[in-house]
């Protein structure tokens, strides 16, 4: 039953989201910040997006997400996506936590017998089951970031696009949502995870998309990644060079 | 001292003894300034919401012009209304000049920029917020514009709240649109101004403080609704 929480709106179909960026450029002003990326996900289920600050990680998932469009090239999915899109710096809308899951599914058109029932459902992976009316806005950050989650998950999705979910979490919120989404992976839903820790792409990612200056340095699954890449900017990254 | 203590005590008389020209005078007064204010806020509440969500050209300028019309003198705006809806002016066939409908004109001019401004600045900023999220939801430009509206409409209470005040104190367009014509057009600002010059301090005093309780009293009101939705408001 609790399973059933993390199962994507089109779970008949068992084959995972995959995403192909095809030559994507964008540039703010002069300066380009992607520059020609591209890039094709693989069965495995958690892709990691990493590299260095300014390295246009944010901006791809935003492009993905379909927040923002690309100067040039264009983002394909190999299905009709639904995307759960979780952003650096979490919002809500200045309503209670019923109220911001509400409206999340109201906006796919869930009908109003089922939205209570769903919240009721998913409400039980937090610790504020009986805070309901409290405002989204009051809880802590670590709350908010897990309650970010939830709301990304509440839609059904079978894309989950998530830009550095845990940062500033201390270890049992890092444990609470690294746990959900390592669930909702299996029940096949597609994750892509944005981060710096090194840490939690080792416990998470099947494969690792290493972004530097807009394009792809690499490309690899995890044990390659971090034993065996043939980049050096990778190399680099992992020993804690400052990349050039 | 004694002049003043005994035009206060008359002007206290007057207003407990609920005069029908005194109550018509107030009773017109709450007419126009909430008529004006209603239509003011159906106008500019999704103005303001509109700019806040669509980036257009020129948007920048329109918004420096209505920042601008807030200070609009009021004696302008009666002057310009006069002399569209005086008999020889181009609008003339209408035949409201000296109606409360032209009062009430002059002061929908007078407060819309402050509505328009005044909630595009608490509306622009919700947007600002919330502009990823509805993106990423990928929410139609109609639904973004309601959602900032109903989410905003506790912090907008203070805004109607100044254009109410504008439109309760102002003086200079109506007595030129509406001719300060007793039982008619006659408000409690152009009373006073009038009965002031008159020298019947009394009741220009009394309609002073009426004016003043009534601007107490919804200033009142609006700071009780906002303390107990604070909570409601989940700001």
């Amino acid at each position: 039953m609790i399973n059933d929480i993390y199962k994507p709106f089109d779970n008949q179909n068992s084959n995972p989201v995959e995403i192909t960026a095809n030559n994507i450029s964008f540039r703010y002003g002069k300066k380009v910040i992607i520059d020609r990326l591209s890039f094709k996900t693989t069965e495995n289920k958690i892709s990691f997006l990493m590299g260095p600050n300014g390295a246009g990680k944010t901006l791809c998932l935003k492009i993905l997400s379909g927040i923002l469009k690309p100067d040039k090239g264009k983002v394909i999915f190999n299905k009709r996506v639904r995307i759960g899109y979780v952003p650096q710096k979490v919002i809500f809308l200045r309503r209670s936590i019923y109220e911001n899951l509400a409206f999340t599914m109201k906006v796919f058109k869930f009908q109003k017998n089922e939205i209570k029932k769903r919240i009721s459902n998913i409400i039980k992976l937090t610790d504020f089951e009986n805070k309901l009316s409290m405002s989204a806005r009051k809880l802590s950050i670590g709350k908010q970031q897990l309650l970010a989650i939830i709301r990304s998950l509440v839609i059904k999705p079978n894309l989950l696009l998530l830009d550095e979910p845990c940062s500033n979490l201390d270890p049992h919120y890092t444990s609470i949502i690294e746990a959900i989404i390592k669930k909702a992976s299996r029940q096949g839903v597609k994750v892509l995870f944005v981060t710096h820790d090194l840490l939690q792409t080792k416990r998470l990612a099947d494969e690792i998309i290493f972004l530097n200056k807009g394009r792809v340095a690499d490309h690899s699954e995890k044990g390659i990644f971090f034993k065996n890449s043939k980049s050096k900017s990778v190399r680099n990254y992992i020993s804690g060079k400052l990349l050039k | 001292m004694s002049d003043f203590s005994e035009i206060l005590t008359n002007s206290i008389r007057l207003i407990f003894s609920f005069n029908t020209e005194l109550s018509d005078i107030v009773f017109l007064s709450l007419k126009v300034s909430l008529s004006a204010l209603l239509i003011s806020c159906l106008i500019g509440l999704p103005i303001a919401a509109y700019s806040s969500v669509k980036a257009f050209f020129g948007k920048k300028f329109f918004i420096l012009l209505v920042n601008s019309l807030m200070g609009l003198p009021p004696v302008f705006v009666g002057l310009v209304l006069y002399i569209v809806f005086s008999k020889s002016g181009p609008l003339g066939f209408f035949e409201i000049l000296y109606t409360p409908t032209v009062m009430v004109l002059a002061q929908i001019i007078l407060i819309l920029p402050i509505i328009i401004s005044i909630s595009f600045e608490t509306l622009e900023s919700i947007y600002f917020e919330y502009e990823e999220m509805l993106k990423s939801l990928r929410v139609s430009f109609r639904d973004s514009i309601l959602i900032i509206l109903w989410d905003a409409r506790y912090c907008l209470l203070t805004t109607v709240l100044a254009g109410l005040g504008r439109a309760m104190s102002e003086v200079g367009a109506i007595i030129i649109v509406g001719g300060n014509i007793a039982y008619y057009t006659r408000v409690m600002t152009t009373t006073i101004a009038l009965e002031t010059s008159k020298g019947n301090l009394e009741l220009a005093l009394a309609l002073g403080t009426i004016l003043i309780l009534i601007s107490i009293s919804l200033n009142f009101i609006v700071f009780m609704v906002k303390h107990f939705t604070k909570n409601l408001s989940y700001d």
